[in-house]
């Protein structure tokens, strides 16, 4: 009876317990299979949480990887309005944190939508003050900042960004949809405390990084010499390019008015005009080089050839021209060294519209260059049947056609590199992490050839013309042989319709050095104050500056010995305690002074060796020490064994015998220097006018 | 007369003196046994019969009790159930020299069974700490990440700041304005064989051969 009873008792319990278990299995098993969506989406509801990715634009170095433009995260401040209890204090506390107008932020608060922003980008310090209010529905958000830490360096190459991280100008717009990486969302799971514990592989499209021609080197001297010349001449604007002749990279391309990027809207729509490639002026007497590279290639006239100048006034289709000297018998060379109007127009008569119209179609003139820039104006070209019967004259003298800066060096730099075109671009390539990306742009173009050697070999000589003894005296290098061409183009008066004699553009384009040119130099300045404002006298000097710094910089080897001044200069610093008086021009002999001085340099004090230097440190070096012989009247055969005789190396133009040479006979060069020789027929007699 | 039997060595009090007859003996097992006789009386109007001893005193007190009260007063007063004779064995049994034999198939089956068992536990639980354990590392991989965006972000920030401060004017400007240096001259500027010693000894030395 008591097993019965302890019997029906264990059955009770058991008959509970397995009640109990129904009830639990029953729940898990209507959870499971019937509820089972449900739960799963609201777990999955509050697991997940889609974050977004702000884009991140790459970097933009210059030639030399040195960053030029950078992204860095920031926090914005952001507010869920519903959320908001206490819409006063908020405001007041953020207004007074943000320094921004209370009723601002009142609006914003009490506004319906469900994000607005309080403040984007945000300071470090008012990030921290921002969290320390802690407020509710107040909340930050990390964006990218886009920074310029060289400021206003390159401002116009590099454009700049709006709030949104979008590119505005420059590089930044023209490769925004590489430069720029797209706003993401991710999905990362969280736990109960909102930590996360898988962020998900995302597979983010990185911002591209932009490595440009530029050196930042060579563009900060091109901004300094470019500031002290609009200083000095009080000029309201102007430009400098400088550009590699034998693949048409751009190294450094300034403008005045400049702008800081990082403030870009505060400066006005004037300052943030690329004035290299969108400002349109009339070249002046720079376009001669285009009229007689016309005329040399078509083999129309020689550089001896003789014209006469009708003593500085001519006139074509009833219109009277006034040359600026009175000018009489000009060779070609005198044409373009002394900057003849007269005489480029009759040589630009003597080739005819039509063929002139075409080489300056064919030297990229009326047409943008292509450029990877955004903004490049075409200039202006009229087309040929538009061309009225003074449209010749105009134009030879660069007047009548409206060109680019950017134009005229490329034009130039054909010259220099032996008659090829050449696109000018400012980006190199554009990399993704390591991996360089295909991107098809300028760079990638082949030149296209505009004249024959020969001509381009004759123009650059001509173009030293105007340097050594012409109007560009002005620009001639310490070290370095150059060849350029001034020019002084008047412009338009806007209230009387005509030409101003007051406002001019000065501007000098050259290259060098003239065998195996380096850069190419283009100086604009816009409306000098003062006289004389011509681009002798203003553009010249900041073309010898500009490449006097950048030459050896560049490592350039030097192909002019020093002038007898600068022996002088070194002498007179020499001090007291140095030893034998020297006559002006006696060279410095440095050979007892090694063994002087064998205990300091052995001891390796540099400091020593300091306090023993002469104030003003001078280390003469007279160039090379072959004299480069007079290979006038040669053949092509005896020339060419003289050079190699004496380790020169030779590069030859034309054909029969030698009548001119680069560098000239008895400069002293180093071995291996280049000597251009150029050969043609006899000179023509004296007397042949035109 | 009923009888019951009782695993006891001794006769209990109040048995033995007449109240019932108690049988003492050994059964072939070896077992001690006894009896003790709770007597049904016979129909005699219920009287108990006279003992063998019976004379008077107790047992005529006896004799005077009806079977029920009898049984009764012997079986402590609530007894419903008709007297039975119940024997109880006394038995004494020594296990102290079994053996217990083991089935080796049984135990093998068992073994088996609990390896299996305990390999499908050792499979989940391995699981299970498998599935923490990712999840434990999935924290750490997330915060690894975050100290590695930091870090990330901060060398951006130091890239900026480095960048900033190698910005060519304002060297330029800290170099001529504080510390008195000079922009050279374009003639001051020349190319140089770097020769044993010191560098700047050797830019005071540098001249080319020269033709005399």
């Amino acid at each position: 009876m008591e097993q019965e009873k302890v019997h029906v008792r264990l059955l009770i319990i058991a008959g509970v317990a397995l009640f109990w278990m129904a009830g639990i299995f029953g729940r898990v098993a209507y959870l499971q299979l019937f509820l089972h969506s449900e739960y799963l989406a609201r777990a999955a509801k509050q697991q997940r949480k889609r974050i977004d990715i702000a884009p991140k634009r790459g970097v933009i170095y210059d030639r030399n990887m040195r960053p030029l433009a950078m992204s860095i995260p920031v926090q914005s401040a952001f507010a869920v309005p519903s959320e908001v209890k206490d819409v006063g204090m908020a405001t007041r506390l953020l207004a007074g944190v943000l320094g921004i107008p209370a009723e601002e932020i009142r609006q914003e608060l009490e506004s319906e939508n469900t994000f607005v922003w309080i403040k984007r980008k945000l300071a470090p310090d008012k990030v921290e003050a921002v969290q320390s209010l802690n407020l509710k529905g107040i909340y930050l958000q990390e964006e990218n900042q886009r920074y310029y830490p060289k400021r206003d360096m390159a401002a116009h190459v590099l454009g700049f960004v709006n709030i949104d991280e979008k590119g505005m100008g420059g590089v930044e717009e023209r490769y925004d949809d590489l430069i720029r990486s797209k706003a993401e969302k991710v999905v990362v799971m969280t736990d109960g405390r909102q930590r996360w514990y898988d962020g998900g592989e995302t597979l983010r499209d990185r911002g591209a990084n932009a490595v440009l021609t530029l050196d930042e080197r060579i563009q900060y001297i091109v901004e300094r010499e470019l500031a002290a010349a609009i200083e000095k001449r009080h000029a309201p604007a102007g430009s400098v390019i400088v550009q590699d002749p034998n693949s048409g990279a751009i190294l450094a391309m300034a403008n005045w008015p400049r702008f800081n990027p990082n403030a870009a809207t505060d400066s006005p729509d004037e300052a943030r005009m690329n004035r290299a490639i969108s400002a349109i002026y009339e070249p002046g007497s720079t376009f001669k080089l285009i009229t007689l590279a016309a005329a040399f290639d078509q083999g129309l006239i020689r550089a001896d050839e003789v014209f006469d100048c009708e003593n500085g006034a001519v006139t074509v289709a009833g219109h009277l021209i006034h040359d600026h000297k009175r000018y009489g018998l000009l060779t070609v060379a005198d044409i373009l060294a002394n900057s003849s109007d007269v005489g480029a127009i009759k040589i630009a008569l003597r080739l005819g519209s039509p063929k002139f119209f075409d080489y300056i179609k064919g030297f990229g003139f009326g047409t943008p260059t292509g450029v990877d820039l955004p903004g490049e104006s075409r200039g202006l070209l009229h087309r040929l049947d538009h061309w009225g019967s003074y449209s010749i004259a105009s134009v030879s003298m660069g007047q009548e056609v409206g060109v680019t800066p950017l134009q005229v060096v490329t034009a130039v730099s054909a010259v220099a590199n032996g008659g090829l075109l050449y696109k000018p671009y400012v980006v190199q390539q554009m990399m993704r992490g390591n991996q360089a990306l295909g991107v098809e742009g300028p760079g990638t173009d082949p030149p296209r050839r505009v004249v024959r050697p020969e001509t381009a070999a004759t123009l650059r000589r001509l173009m030293e013309g105007v340097i050594l003894h012409g109007t560009g005296k002005a620009a001639r290098l310490d070290g370095w042989t150059a060849a350029g061409k001034t020019g002084t183009a008047q412009k338009i008066d806007p209230a009387t319709g005509r030409y101003s004699p007051k406002n001019v553009i000065a501007s000098f384009a050259g290259f060098a050095p003239i065998n195996n040119p380096a850069v190419t130099i283009l100086v604009t300045i816009d409306s000098p104050a003062g006289f004389p404002h011509d681009g002798a006298t203003v553009a010249a000097p900041v073309f010898k500056r500009i490449a006097e710094q950048v030459l050896p910089y560049l490592d350039v080897a030097r192909d002019v010995p020093s002038s007898p001044q600068l022996l002088q200069t070194a002498y007179s610093a020499k001090t007291e305690d140095d030893e034998a008086p020297s006559d002006d021009l006696a060279p410095i002999d440095f050979s007892a002074q090694p063994e002087d001085r064998e205990e300091s340099v052995k001891a390796n004090s540099t400091q020593t060796t300091l306090q023993k230097l002469p104030e003003v440190m001078m280390a003469v070096d007279e160039g090379g020490d072959i004299a480069v012989p007079d290979f006038t009247g040669n053949t092509m055969r005896e020339v060419t064994e003289n050079c190699l005789k004496l380790g020169l190396n030779p590069v030859l133009v034309g054909s029969y015998l030698a009548i001119q040479q680069v560098p000239a006979a008895g400069a002293k060069v180093r071995r291996g220097t280049k000597v251009t020789v150029q050969f043609g027929s006899e000179p023509a007699r004296a007397g042949k006018t035109h | 007369m009923a009888t019951a039997y009782r695993w006891s060595p001794e006769i209990p009090e109040g048995l033995s003196n007449g109240r019932a007859n108690v049988a003492r003996g050994e059964t072939g097992t070896g077992r001690y046994f006894e009896q003790t006789g709770i007597p049904r009386f016979a129909r005699n109007d219920g009287k108990m019969p006279l003992s063998a001893n019976s004379g008077g005193g107790p047992s005529r007190k006896v004799a005077a009790m009806t079977t029920r009260s009898l049984r009764r007063e012997l079986m402590g007063g609530n007894c419903k159930k008709p007297a039975m004779a119940e024997f109880y064995t006394v038995k004494r049994i020594d296990n102290s020299r079994l053996v217990h034999h083991l089935e080796p198939a049984k135990m093998r089956n068992l073994f088996r069974t609990a390896a299996l068992g305990g390999i499908i536990a050792v499979f989940f639980m391995l699981y299970v700490y498998q599935h923490f354990r990712c999840i434990d590392m999935s924290f750490q991989l997330e915060d690894l990440k975050g100290k590695q965006t930091q870090a990330a972000e901060l060398n951006g920030k130091l890239k900026l700041e480095i960048a900033t401060l190698r910005d060519p004017r304002r060297i330029d400007v800290i170099a001529q304005h504080e510390l008195g240096f000079k922009r050279p001259e374009a003639n001051q500027v020349r190319e140089y064989v770097n020769l044993d010693g010191a560098q700047v000894a050797a830019l005071q030395y540098t001249r080319l051969n020269r033709a005399p």
